[in-house]
């Protein structure tokens, strides 16, 4: 299954070949979704652009093992998000899961009033959370990664990741509830 | 209005996506695009194992020339983990202030901040050779000394060029013209 459009596919026939043009143009097509997701992650953004830019210099280089069972967007945001994480371990802003098993908590999905909540509050209220629930929330529901890839993606149990996914929610939801209703 | 998190981001769906990297990112990839591609060369041979060969076979050559020619030095991270973690910390202060420097680049500022680049550099010449010295003489307190002080100038050079700019900013917004 190959969901790009002809177009793209045409490009990455030519990337593959090492067509320099051909890059830029997928560099051009996908920069602004890259981005944005390696800064919800690390939040520098001068850090941001450099992983971007060197995820699509990786990618460019490991094209071969592309298959093409995902489209080439969800396949380099992987490379992305890899790359934010290990930037992340690098200087240790991740703090680690100790526990083998951590019992779940439960997560109710309780409503909020978002009469005044936008997009932009709703990101700066993300920056806000912890590293690991920031990049939880980020990967859950903005992504759309569910718990079984979350976990091969960070490295974690699945039950450390429903855990941490859940946690990281009512967190958010808290952030998010107008003060008067706390 | 009331909805609960699942569905408030299926709403905004697409949206998030707000944010543009600095102007500068097209020309920054194409300089990275068409810059021969060294980090590829050393991970084919990490991949065949063929560097730990060629690093000793290097080596040889290198003790086998006697030369002192190697100037890479050794870091301040070398010496042990607690150093690793100060040079981390200093190199990310230094990034990120140098980062709020090209914020306020502009014309008329441009050479102040290209004075204190080419301070930079120089404290980082001095680093190099500190480095080439901590690696003759491993773990020497007093270069280790040397090599933070090194770091802390570089901060301090950084930091009286943001209050310079800060300065020149407010020189010129104070005596504006709707005070006339």
């Amino acid at each position: 299954m190959n969901l790009d459009k002809p177009h793209t596919k045409q490009l990455l026939i030519k990337c593959k070949a090492g067509d320099k043009k051909a890059q830029f143009a997928i560099y051009k097509q996908y920069y602004k979704v890259m981005y944005n997701c390696a800064l919800r992650i690390v939040v520098d953004s001068f850090e941001a652009e450099d992983i971007m830019q060197e995820a699509f210099l990786a990618a460019f280089t490991k094209l071969n093992s592309y298959s093409g069972e995902v489209t080439f967007g969800a396949w380099l945001k992987r490379i992305v998000i890899n790359k934010c994480l290990s930037s992340l371990k690098k200087f240790e802003k991740m703090e680690k899961v100790t526990l083998d098993k951590v019992p779940f908590e439960s997560f109710i999905d309780e409503e909020i009033d978002i009469t005044n909540v936008d997009v932009t509050y709703i990101l700066k209220q993300i920056k806000n959370l912890k590293t690991n629930y920031r990049i939880a929330i980020t990967l859950n529901l903005i992504e759309g990664y569910d718990c079984e890839e979350m976990a091969k993606i960070m490295n974690i149990s699945y039950g450390n990741s429903r855990t941490m996914i859940s946690r990281a929610k009512n967190k958010l939801r808290e952030l998010l509830t107008p003060i008067y209703e706390r | 209005m009331k909805d609960n998190l699942e569905n408030i981001f299926k709403k905004f769906e697409n949206q998030f996506d707000l944010e543009e990297p600095t102007i500068e990112h097209f020309n920054r990839f194409e300089a990275k695009l068409n810059k021969p591609k060294k980090k590829n060369y050393f991970r084919l041979f990490k991949i065949t194992g063929i560097l730990s060969m060629a690093a000793s076979i290097l080596l040889f050559f290198g003790i086998w020339i006697g030369s002192n020619q190697n100037n890479s030095g050794a870091k301040l991270s070398s010496v042990s983990p607690k150093m690793t973690e100060t040079e981390n910390y200093f190199i990310t202060t230094i990034k990120n202030e140098i980062q709020l420097v090209e914020k306020e680049k502009n014309s008329s500022n441009q050479q102040l901040i290209t004075d204190s680049f080419n301070q930079l550099k120089k404290l980082e010449k001095n680093y190099k050779l500190l480095a080439i010295d901590l690696k003759e003489n491993k773990s020497d307190p007093r270069i280790i000394y040397a090599m933070i002080a090194n770091y802390q100038q570089r901060i301090i050079v950084l930091q009286s060029l943001i209050q310079q700019l800060n300065d020149i900013k407010q020189l010129k917004t104070q005596t504006h013209e709707k005070y006339v």
